[in-house]
């Protein structure tokens, strides 16, 4: 193995995994020099503020930190494991790895254990920071609560799991990479399906993962469970760390041997996989095995043949582009990741959860979805511009599948706190009728704000929409959902939030939800469709 | 008198301080091929793309077949089948369904478009490629692709922006001998291309571009007549119009 060959290629590695996103480009990250400054500063200020923290707590509260201190040494190594293997999966589903990603490995005389080296390196290294974070809060708890003894150990296991983490994500690119194409190449539909799903859920739990309730449950549960799994490699540094501190040193010595045999043998592996199954050609998938064109289109509901051919060729988009599918996750993440910190946050969740959950579902989701539908088109917006297509046509054809899609989230989320929180019947129908004017006209403030501010850039965390563009949506969206649903506020809790006089009837705000519904709706329609013809009148991005 | 199908008068378009097209005057008649030639940065697409109705003009007029295409630009572009140097086709899709997208924006019956798509692709042998993703394609298969999408509509101007690059040899000659059908036919070319070879024998006519300016436009001949070098290439009068003719010197000095 090159050692100079791996050093070089794992900076090269490490500069275009930055350097791959909008963000790195301009952000300091991008260099490996600016990145060690970032860990040092990192590390130091809050070192010394943990440190000053700690040494001014007493009786209970530090009783509590010696429990918590017990907990994250353990859990350090597999807390740190973990995040490499889902940031270095996360990164792989975006595009952003094939624009990391350099075609020259395949061609130049690199061996596939000095790519896997580097490679590895270069995930660890910019995960650095997540590293000089943990440590900044976990080093002046150990050294000053009697951990000490264990601090060898604990930077030895935690830099070993590091690595078995990178090497893992090695491991699973070069399997999936053969997998993608063996899948796609016979079973089109059903991968396409199934990878969705495969993101969706990955999503879920990534943000499931960030939320302080899971991380507190996360922490007792490997404590008190490593000893039920201490079969699994990946806990195997828990294990050992755990041992330690119950100073049974042979059993520590034992699964510490493990570990670095483990992390060996993972590397032996992930090195064969990438000579054996690495496919660096592009995947070509076939849609159906027929080679005979058929016509297909037509046209459906209120879209013409044109704007139903806008509105499938973005369906398509939705299902086949790996980096739309954070966007298919957004009513999941909406609806569980609150529903989730609501129950392990302690609480039990009440109808105003209910409430703002389905007001949060029918603003952000619709909004999101069509904020999006022209800047995710990126280079290709070519097509929409040389082809004859009219602004309605646009319009139409764009607005449909967020509105389909929006409006099943909203339903599924009303279902669900129905049965959760039920509303009485007068409530839930000015609700429904509420929600139906809100979820179009969110739509079409989506897409008037997408056609006014569009980013084509396409790269990983693409937004699609400048940032201003983003802001501006969502303030607009906030300020018709509290319009539209303020008749339904006022006759579910007005009378008992404030007095009698703010309550209205059932039929004042049935009458009220339609027209406000309605004048909300048709200026929402004219600020779409102006910013779709000035989107069309011109080229000039 | 022939008809003209491309007028563009005294157009000028700016990015920021930088005149990438400066006052540029040509009329295209009905049926000619026109060679649209320049260096890199020279306004070639940028020209090409105002003429589309992609982008718009600061200043002069535009008509293709009498139409405005500042007025009208959707009327324009049912008339137009245009190929970018660079086709950016939805490689989501398959080459069918991409097809199908751009036959129905052009509004074309399904069973016309079978027909069509289906003489297309086979002349370009691309028929088993059809219902294959795109993403997976070659440069030339998209190329080829972008070209099916062009012609579908039996356009009345096809404008082709450096798209015979990429192209195999036989998919070149086809593409060449469509393009000389179609002119028979009445149809307008505009074309533009760095291999001047395929543009002395493709174009009735060239049009020079340099630095966001018409430097020259005539037959070939006339071209070298102009620049006094009868029984020259295209290519030593391109050099010498553009002003980069000593290449040679370059070369020397690079030692290598």
């Amino acid at each position: 193995m090159k050692w100079a060959t791996v050093r070089s290629l794992a900076i090269v590695l490490f500069k275009s995994f930055y350097r791959a996103s909008r963000a790195g480009r301009r952000s300091p990250f991008s260099s490996p020099r600016s990145i060690t400054a970032i860990d040092v500063a990192l590390f130091i200020p809050i070192f010394i503020g943990a440190w000053y923290l700690i040494s001014a707590v007493t009786g209970a509260i530090r009783a509590y930190l010696v429990t918590l201190t017990t907990q994250a040494v353990v859990s350090l190594p597999l807390l740190l494991t973990s995040a490499v293997i889902i940031a270095g999966i996360l990164f792989e589903l975006g595009n952003a790895s094939g624009l990391a990603s350099s075609e020259a490995v395949n061609w130049l005389p690199v061996s596939p254990r000095e790519y896997v080296v580097a490679s590895s390196l270069s995930l660890m290294f910019a995960y650095t920071p997540l590293l000089s974070l943990a440590l900044a809060v976990v080093l002046p708890l150990a050294i000053q609560l009697g951990f000490a003894s264990v601090i060898p150990s604990l930077l030895f296991l935690t830099a070993v799991g590091f690595f078995v983490g990178a090497v893992l994500v090695e491991a699973i690119r070069s399997v999936t990479s053969r997998v993608s194409v063996s899948v796609y190449r016979k079973h089109n539909r059903l991968g396409t399906i199934g990878r969705i799903l495969v993101f969706i859920i990955l999503f879920v739990l990534v943000d499931i993962a960030f939320q302080p309730a899971f991380l507190s449950l996360a922490l007792s549960v490997i404590v008190n469970g490593i000893s039920l799994v201490w079969f699994v490699p990946m806990v195997w540094p828990s294990v050992a760390l755990a041992a330690e501190l119950s100073s049974d040193l042979v059993r520590s010595a034992l699964f510490l041997a493990m570990t670095v045999a483990f992390g060996i043998a993972l590397f032996y592996l992930s090195a064969f996989l990438r000579s054996r199954y690495w496919s660096p050609f592009p995947i070509t998938i076939n849609a159906s095995s027929s080679s005979v064109y058929v016509p297909q289109g037509g046209s459906f509901a209120w879209l013409d043949p044109t704007a139903y051919a806008i509105a499938l060729k973005d369906l398509r988009s939705l299902t086949r582009r790996k980096e739309m599918a954070r966007f298919l996750a957004i009513p999941v993440i909406l609806v569980v990741v609150p529903l989730f910190s609501a129950v392990y946050g302690g609480g039990s969740p009440e109808s105003s959860l209910g409430i703002f959950l389905i007001a949060e579902v029918s603003t952000m989701l619709p909004i999101m979805l069509s904020v999006i539908s022209l800047g995710q088109e990126g280079q290709s917006i070519t097509n929409v511009y040389m082809l004859p297509i009219t602004p309605s046509e646009l319009t139409r054809g764009k607005i449909f599948f967020p509105t389909l899609i929006s409006g099943m989230a909203v339903a599924a989320a009303l279902v669900l706190f129905q049965f959760l929180f039920p509303f009485t019947l007068d409530q839930l129908i000015i609700l429904i009728l509420a929600l139906l004017f809100l979820v179009v006209t969110e739509v079409l403030v989506g897409l008037g704000t997408g056609a006014r501010y569009p980013d084509f850039t396409l790269g990983p965390r693409a937004r699609y929409v400048t940032m201003g563009g983003f802001i501006a949506s969502f303030a607009v969206g906030v300020a018709a959902t509290i319009i539209v649903l303020a008749p339904f506020a006022l006759f579910l809790v007005g009378p008992s939030l404030f007095s009698a006089s703010f309550g209205i009837s059932y039929l004042t705000a049935l009458g009220s939800t339609v027209a406000i519904g309605a004048i909300v709706l048709t200026v929402a329609w004219a600020y779409c469709t102006s910013g779709v013809k000035k989107f069309l009148s011109d080229m000039n991005h | 008198m022939a008809k003209e199908s491309i007028v563009l008068d005294r157009v000028t378009k700016r990015f920021g301080p930088k005149v990438a097209v400066n006052d540029v005057s040509f009329r295209i008649e009905e049926g000619e091929i026109r060679g649209l030639l320049g260096p890199n940065g020279s306004g070639k697409s940028t020209t090409m793309r105002m003429i589309m109705g992609i982008m718009k003009p600061d200043f002069g007029a535009i008509s293709l077949c009498g139409v405005d295409v500042l007025r009208d630009a959707i009327a324009a572009k049912r008339l137009v089948g245009y190929v970018p140097e660079s086709p950016y086709l939805y490689e989501y899709l398959t080459a069918s369904e991409y097809l199908d997208f751009v036959g129905t924006a052009y509004g074309i019956p399904p069973d016309e478009r079978r027909q069509r798509v289906s003489e297309l692709l086979g002349a370009l042998q691309m028929s088993e490629h059809v219902n294959e993703v795109m993403s997976g394609f070659s440069q030339g298969m998209k190329q080829k692709v972008a070209f099916v999408a062009a012609l579908i509509h039996r356009p009345r101007i096809l404008v082709l922006d450096e798209s015979l690059n990429g192209l195999d040899p036989r998919s070149a000659r086809i593409i060449k001998d469509i393009l000389s059908r179609l002119s028979k036919e009445g149809v307008t070319v505009l074309f533009s291309t760095h291999v001047l070879e395929i543009a002395e024998v493709v174009c009735d006519k060239i049009t020079i571009m340099n630095e966001g300016n018409v430097i020259a436009e005539g037959t070939p001949s006339e071209l070298r007549s102009k620049v006094g070098l009868p029984g020259s290439t295209l290519e030593d009068t391109f050099l010498k119009l553009t002003g980069s003719e000593d290449t040679a010197k370059i070369v020397e000095a690079l030692k290598l």
